[in-house]
């Protein structure tokens, strides 16, 4: 009956934990242990990491003999397998810990065991052998789409666009149409400040753009700092952001630092989450993240697709940043200018967090603020509406943190934020690493708080 | 001498329950091996435990049970999450009594009905349990040691029956 043909890659269907899986062990005399898993998490075509909960008879067996065997549950068809495994070590940190803490934690919440489920390591096992048993098996019913046509139409996206912008709202317009995720954002890393903040969102009320996230915290947070994708397929309150991240910023005393004033527009009851880094080689450019209000919408399949995907995004991103920094700026478009016409308009800085306030109604602050105000003042004083990005990049006044600031998603966060709360002051890209500032209403510019400005 | 155990009224209610029920062994190199049980069937005087066990479907449990006599075996109410666990050393394999086949034919649609209640489909159920005709063997033992594993602080501790 052993197959020694069969594949873990072909098996991981078994090992979404949708239905419970068991580990046998055997002491040193022989006296042997059955007990239920909470995880069983394909780590590689030949390891499995097994979650290390509790110390108890199976952690004391492992330790002894190293040996455990494994029974799992095809969800779809009901074949039975048996792995055969050989404990390898523990690990209780790094980014395989995170994945498989972040599972359990829908898992518990899932199951109503929250106060009883703590992941205390990841047991890895190398797979010795899989064992099928020959039990009757229901048909599977065909693939909703084929990941792979939906990766290489994502990918070819990605290439399409000339600028972030575009080419964000593209990504997320073709993963609701190729691999039918309806709720999704991309978030930029601000590494200097230890956040993340929204560039891009599909599918929610509100755009949410310039909400950001701690890294560390939750679903995202996590993934961005672990540099691995995190998924849960229950709700998981532990790592919502509404309780747990808010908190978490006010015990940081981070909101004075973080953006809170713009609300994070994702879902009130996430049933479904993934949230994938966007890396350029070893550096952390953002996170993509999906979620959805049912269970179980994102297996390992789909973190793949994901994972081919963001890999493509953290180069095209660093492609167009080059573009624009290399951009010709000799070649000045010619300006066109729209006369501002009706009352003025207040617009108030502060300079201790460069928040910016249009009248009563609060903008951006931050470096996104800095650059707006840097924008508007030079409009003020000199009726100057021509930027170039490469001017910004060198401006110390704006402390951008170093040279590998993503200085065209702060433009795609100021700009969005201008058209959902400011329309009367837009930022139009007027050629390669160059914009326009379009100014409809006169300004009154009110600077608080610093003198020397 | 290993200590013998008389399962209540009680705990053999809920051993034949439908509950979900998964057999070790262990094999000669150390190795564990295991499967599921179709079914349990507690003998009157409540100090032997019956399980059937399609040896197709597990033929190493069974040849490790054969040769050891080791067995380990955990009861789950999957509504529940209540689970014990029973022991014993001496396991030997016998053919299927009338008797055994009247508890079986209840075991699996009773296991169905709770199982649907956490949500599992039915045909799913039928069909990771789908067996040959005269594939089941009946594994008789009488435990020599109970364990409650229902998941949190008590879990793994010895109950005393």
């Amino acid at each position: 009956m052993s197959a020694p043909d069969i594949s873990l890659d072909a098996i991981r269907t078994c090992l979404e934990g949708v239905i419970p899986s068991w580990v046998a062990t055997c002491s040193r005399d022989g006296t042997p242990n059955v007990t239920l898993l909470s995880q069983v998490h394909y780590v590689d075509p030949r390891h499995v990491a097994l979650s290390y909960q509790f110390f108890n008879k199976t952690r004391e067996n492992v330790l002894a003999t190293a040996r455990a065997t494994v029974q799992v549950v095809d969800p779809v068809t009901g074949a039975v397998y048996r792995l055969s495994l050989q404990y390898l070590r523990t690990e209780s940190e790094g980014p395989l810990f995170e994945s498989m803490k972040a599972k359990l934690a829908g898992i518990a919440s899932h199951t109503g065991m929250e106060a009883v489920f703590r992941l205390l390591g990841s047991d890895i096992y190398r797979v010795l052998d899989i064992e099928r048993a020959p039990s009757g098996r229901l048909a599977a019913p065909a693939a909703p789409r084929s990941l792979l046509n939906a990766i290489r139409h994502c990918c070819a996206g990605l290439g399409a666009g000339a600028e972030l912008d575009g080419m964000l709202d593209r990504l997320l317009s073709d993963l609701q149409m190729h691999l039918g995720i309806e709720h999704s954002m991309v978030l930029m890393a601000d590494e200097t400040r230890g956040c993340l903040f929204t560039v891009a969102s599909r599918g929610y009320d509100a755009s949410g753009v310039g909400s950001e996230i701690p890294i560390g915290q939750g679903v995202i947070g996590v993934a961005a700092r672990e540099r691995t994708p995190i998924r849960i397929a229950h709700m998981a309150t532990e790592y919502g952001y509404s309780r747990a991240v808010r908190a978490r910023i006010n015990q940081l005393g981070l909101s004075g630092i973080l953006e809170t004033e713009i609300p994070w527009p994702g879902l009130t009851e996430p049933h479904s989450q993934i949230a994938v880094p966007i890396l350029a080689g070893q550096r952390l450019i953002g996170v993509l993240f999906a979620e959805s209000p049912k269970d179980m919408q994102f297996g390992y399949d789909d973190e793949d697709a994901l994972a081919t995907i963001t890999s493509q995004i953290g180069t095209a991103v660093l492609a167009l940043q080059s573009a624009a920094a290399a951009a010709d700026e000799s070649r000045a478009p010619p300006p066109a200018r729209t006369q501002p016409q009706g009352p003025p308009v207040a617009i108030r800085r502060y300079a201790a967090d460069d928040s910016v306030f249009i009248e009563q109604d609060y903008l951006i602050k931050g470096v996104a603020g800095a650059i707006f105000w840097k924008l508007v003042s030079e409009y003020a004083r000199e009726q100057r509406t021509e930027f170039t990005n490469r001017e910004l990049r060198l401006d110390p006044a704006l402390r951008l943190p170093d040279v590998s600031e993503n200085l065209e998603a702060r433009l795609v966060l100021l700009e969005r934020r201008l058209v959902e709360r400011c329309p009367f002051v837009r930022i139009e890209k007027s050629g390669r690493g160059r914009f326009r500032l379009a100014v409809k209403r006169p300004l009154k510019l009110v600077n608080v708080g610093d003198a020397s400005d | 001498m290993p200590q013998r155990i008389r399962l209540d009224r009680d705990h053999i209610a809920f051993l034949e329950s439908g509950v979900s029920i998964v057999v070790a062994s262990c094999g000669d190199g150390g190795g564990p091996s295991l499967g599921f049980a179709h079914g349990c069937r507690v003998l009157p005087r409540g100090d032997r435990v019956r399980l059937f066990i399609a040896e197709p479907h597990c033929p190493t449990l069974i040849a490790d049970i054969r040769r050891s006599g080791r067995i380990a075996a955990v009861f789950s109410r999957p509504d529940s999450n209540k689970t014990m666990q029973l022991k014993g050393v001496a396991a030997e394999i016998r053919a299927l009594a009338a008797a055994d086949s009247r508890s079986l034919s209840g075991h699996i649609e009773d296991f169905i009905a709770n199982l649907a209640i956490v949500g599992t489909p039915p045909d799913l159920v039928r069909a990771v349990f789908s067996i040959e005709k005269g594939a089941l063997v009946a594994v008789e033992f009488a435990p020599n040691a109970a364990f409650s594993q229902t998941p949190g602080p008590m879990a793994g501790d010895r109950l005393s029956i």
